[in-house]
């Protein structure tokens, strides 16, 4: 074992405090008997530090969220909370234990691949005039300060050589992607307060708003407004039935997005004193107008400016490592991730994978961190054939049990196949 | 395994469609609201609604009145309908001879004198013209001919046209009309030495068709050409328009009281007068035999008392500039009478005015030696001005509105309050309501049950507004209310006016009612 390596390793755990999402099927299956390898994957999740799961079942079937469910959420606020919806899905072929231009135990791999990120961070305030109205603000400021908001939608085409050493204890891949960029948003509000006036009279807002996004009419999944580049690296370290290290970054790289990108950098104070009416005789038709969103439109469309711009695409990394208890039936793990250019904060998780029969082993977790807070979760490798592998793996079964108290819904899934 | 593919395939494109969603989807839930939804001023302008308002130096606002009194219908002068050439080919005997295609029949110019009465026309341009052509041909083949008006001109070329005509008979003849516009040209009427009027020369050809057999004329054969004005509207014409005389009876609509239905002006130093242009080239005396307002909803009505009435006004030509955006240079009169009943005429609220109005041209003659003219976007006509000062005192003066409206069709609103708040400055009470209609404009209901009344504003010792006043006026909506907004399409606005103080005071450009209407209540997201 390289002490160096090692201590590397952990300097860089307790530095940047990262840690693995999901089961590490991404690059490597020892290519003793098979040396090509078909994989599907697809990951999604919803988490939040305050939202609950009963909000989100809400959302996802279109209900009503009711008043215990918001004071259940409420009770969970911080001063800047969280939520994101993340979704991925991959198809991969792979070949490895090749020569290739006279390197031997080498490979190569190409991926299709689609991303979809949603995130909010929003203040306490934010939750609080949205889920409960500005009533109770009458008077009073609410800070909406380092409100933030990301939506990002994108495919990557990659490819990318993997190799083995000699004696099989290393193990680097990496990936060269070109990304596709579908929908981006992008908004932050600095230094920013919503005011009520005592009578309701007016309302304002001050601050600086800095808002991107994609100017589209349609909302078509093939669209593409940007092209960038991306780039995926990957190590495994593994002494066989001891243990192993694994650490890797996935999605470094950048959109170039074309001139339908908008911006909109607002510094007025916005005073809103009702739709202004020429002659109070002749009354405004609708008299309340409910919808917002088209002044906002409206707003957004006057003071936006287009131009190219180049946004940085939430990358992963993941450092992991698992040691064998006993041979054969328990190990012990340790997940650690980190996302650069997102709200996503670090997320640790703990899991032992035990393995109930030769061809099916169980793997509970417990996690903390990322979009949420704490969660528990169970994973499960079958292998239903000596060639294929099913992995699924979620962190959020607790949720499933507590509704309203806990936050998060989604899972990992894949399907491996080798000949 | 195949299955659990499937399973992974379905799932995937599930989370697409799921992750594609747009917050917040169909999600919902209760809010509590406090939002402005209006805000509006209702200043001198809204009240004296369709008037001119007229800011004095001293701020002080005076309303200006001015009611059209309709004057001549240009085209009334030059009147035209006349015949303007007859020709006709005829033999006596049989002609020994054949007439072959083509062969002409008659080539022959015509000088036509119009019989116009007194008018002595010299030049005219058309803005809208058509030539009427019959042709009565009792030859038994077709013909063709050419018609030219000599005495016209547009961009250096005379009025020309040509037909062909279909065969006739003498016992069955073919009568071809055709009408052929003559829009545009400038028309001289002078006569080939221009010493002449109304005088139109023409030319016309007739031919056998080239397409005609061979013919031999006979008694009975026979072709006439008749040509008519059928329609003339001048842009410009010149010449002597004679002494005509036009009376016009005529009632015009009063817009600047429509908003008030009710309670009385009191007006002080009113001014009035009347204003007349004359963009004719013609000399024209004038007299007014009666002026009068009249409010058809009260049936009161008053004539204008003062010597203006019944007195011929001489009221001199217009003079041509040479300037062809612009070619007129009107004579303007104004004739003050202020000192007259007027205050009276206006306090009755009037919505009509009614004018008797009597017009002689050229009472003098031919002064000007032929050279009356007239364009077609100047004549004469008058204004009758008033300026009042709104120096006022508001006797429950209502003005109102009837607007179309929707009101939370989709019933996201689930409780809600409505408070007006008020900002008066004006020196008299308003008091506002609100009324739902039903389909037949009929009032169904009310929305302010309580103090509807925003103050006037505090008034110092001079008469000036000092301060604005502040009220809110709260419109609580139950259930029941907020159901009829929902199913009403028209609301009723009302604001009616009541000063507190005694006597006049002087209205100023400043002085306005701000309102803002907030909602507050439960909204469903």
């Amino acid at each position: 074992m390289n002490i160096k390596f090692l201590s590397l390793f952990f300097l860089i755990i307790a530095a940047v405090q990262v840690q693995a999402q999901k089961g590490s099927a991404n690059f490597f299956i020892k290519p003793r008997t098979y040396d090509q390898i078909f994989t599907m994957e697809m990951d999604y999740g919803l988490a939040g530090t305050a939202a609950t799961n009963a909000m989100f079942y809400s959302y996802g079937f279109g209900g009503f969220i009711d008043e215990e469910m918001k004071e259940k959420a409420a009770k969970r606020l911080s001063h800047l909370n969280l939520l994101g919806q993340n979704t991925q899905a991959l198809f991969r072929y792979q070949q490895q234990g090749r020569t290739i231009l006279g390197m031997e135990n080498a490979g190569w791999q190409m991926e299709l691949a689609w991303k979809n990120y949603m995130e909010f961070e929003f203040t306490e305030d934010v939750f609080n005039l949205v889920f409960y109205g500005n009533k109770d603000y009458a008077g009073k400021t609410a800070d909406l300060s380092n409100s933030e908001l990301r939506t990002l939608n994108y495919y990557q085409i990659k490819g990318g050589m993997n190799f083995f050493s000699r004696l099989e204890k290393h193990y680097f891949a990496f990936n060269l992607a070109l990304n596709l960029g579908n929908k981006f948003q992008e908004g932050r509000m600095n230094n920013s307060h919503f005011f009520t006036s005592l009578t309701g009279d007016s309302l304002s807002l001050d601050g600086n708003t800095n808002y991107r996004f994609i100017q589209s009419q349609a909302d078509n999944p093939f669209d593409i407004f940007g092209f960038g580049a991306g780039l995926d690296l990957y190590y495994k370290y593994s002494r066989e039935n001891k243990y192993n290290i694994e650490a890797s970054i996935e999605g470094l790289g950048f959109i170039r997005w074309n001139k339908q990108q908008a911006h909109l950098d607002y510094s007025n104070p916005i005073i809103w004193e009702g739709v202004e009416v020429e002659n109070i005789l002749n009354l405004p038709n609708p008299l309340v107008n409910t919808s917002a969103g088209d002044s906002i439109s409206n707003f957004i469309d006057a003071n936006a400016s287009s131009g190219n711009y180049l946004s940085y695409t939430p990358a992963d990394l993941k450092l992991s490592a698992a040691y064998q208890l006993i041979k054969d039936a328990v190990e012990l793990g340790l997940d650690l991730r980190y996302r650069f250019f997102s709200v996503f904060k670090p997320e640790y998780t703990l899991k032992v994978k035990l393995d109930y029969l030769e061809n099916l082993s169980f793997i509970p977790n417990m996690s903390y961190g990322g979009y949420t807070r704490f969660n528990m979760g169970l994973g499960m490798v079958y292998r239903p054939t000596t060639s294929s592998t099913l992995e699924f793996h979620t962190r959020y079964l607790s949720g499933i049990f507590n509704q309203q108290s806990s936050s998060g819904i989604g899972g990992f899934i894949s399907f491996t196949h080798q000949i | 395994l195949k299955a659990f593919v499937y399973i992974l395939i379905i799932l995937l494109l599930f989370t697409f469609t799921q992750s594609c969603r747009k917050f917040p989807s169909d999600l919902s839930w209760d809010t509590d609201l406090k939002v402005p939804i209006l805000h509006s001023k209702l200043d001198v302008g809204d009240i004296f609604a369709d008037s001119l308002i007229q800011y004095n130096p001293d701020q002080s606002v005076s309303l200006i009145i001015r009611q059209h009194i309709t004057g001549i219908d240009n085209n009334s002068l030059v009147d035209i309908y006349d015949t303007l050439s007859v020709d006709v080919v005829k033999t006596p005997v049989n002609l020994p001879y054949p007439f072959g295609p083509g062969a002409p029949l008659i080539s022959q110019t015509n000088v036509y004198h119009m019989e116009l009465g007194d008018l002595e026309i010299k030049e005219a341009r058309a803005r809208n013209a058509i030539i009427k052509f019959m042709v009565i041909n009792r030859v038994s083949q077709p013909l063709y001919f050419t018609y030219e008006v000599l005495s016209s001109d547009l961009s250096g070329s005379t009025f020309s046209a040509s037909e062909s005509v279909p065969a006739g008979s003498p016992a069955t003849p073919m009568y071809y009309s055709k009408q052929i516009s003559l829009s545009h040209y400038m028309i001289d009427f002078t006569g080939l030495n221009h010493d002449k009027s109304n005088v139109v020369r023409t030319h016309t050809q007739l031919h056998l068709h080239q397409d005609a057999d061979t013919v031999y004329f006979t008694p009975p054969d026979s072709v006439e050409v008749i040509s008519i004005f059928e329609e003339l509207e001048m842009d410009y014409a010149k010449g002597y328009f004679g002494q005509i005389y036009e009376q016009t009876i005529d009632t015009s609509s009063f817009q600047t009281f429509d908003n008030f239905n009710a309670g009385s002006f009191d007006l002080e130093h009113a001014k009035a007068w009347l204003e007349i242009e004359n963009g004719l080239g013609v000399d024209v005396q004038m007299r007014i035999n009666q002026l009068q307002t009249a409010n058809t909803g009260t049936g009161v009505q008053k004539d204008l008392n003062h010597d203006i009435v019944g007195k011929s006004l001489n009221i001199m030509r217009a003079t041509e500039t040479g300037d062809t955006s612009n070619p007129v240079l009107p004579q303007t009169y104004i004739y003050e009478f202020s000192q007259s009943n007027v205050t009276e005429l206006i306090e009755l609220m009037p919505d009509q005015l009614r004018y008797n109005v009597e017009y002689q041209m050229n009472p003098l003659g031919n002064i000007s030696g032929g050279n009356d003219f007239v364009y077609r976007d100047y004549t004469i006509s008058g204004d009758l001005m008033m300026e009042i000062p709104l120096n006022i005192r508001m006797d429950s003066l209502t003005i109102e509105e009837i607007s179309s409206f929707s009101f939370d069709d989709e019933e996201k609103i689930k409780t809600a309050a409505l408070s007006i708040h008020t900002k008066n400055s004006f020196p008299f009470d308003v008091a506002v309501q609100f009324y739902l209609l039903d389909s037949q404009q009929q009032i169904v209901d009310s929305l302010i049950t309580e103090n509807n009344i925003s103050r006037a504003g505090i008034i110092g010792a001079q008469g000036f507004v000092q301060q604005a006043s502040e009220d809110i006026i709260m419109v609580p909506l139950d259930q029941s209310k907020l159901n009829l907004l929902r199913n009403s399409n028209e609301i009723l606005v009302k604001a009616r006016m009541q000063s507190q103080h005694v006597g006049n005071l002087q209205l100023y450009e400043h002085y306005n009612i701000d309102i803002k209407v907030v909602l507050e209540g439960g909204y469903e997201y």
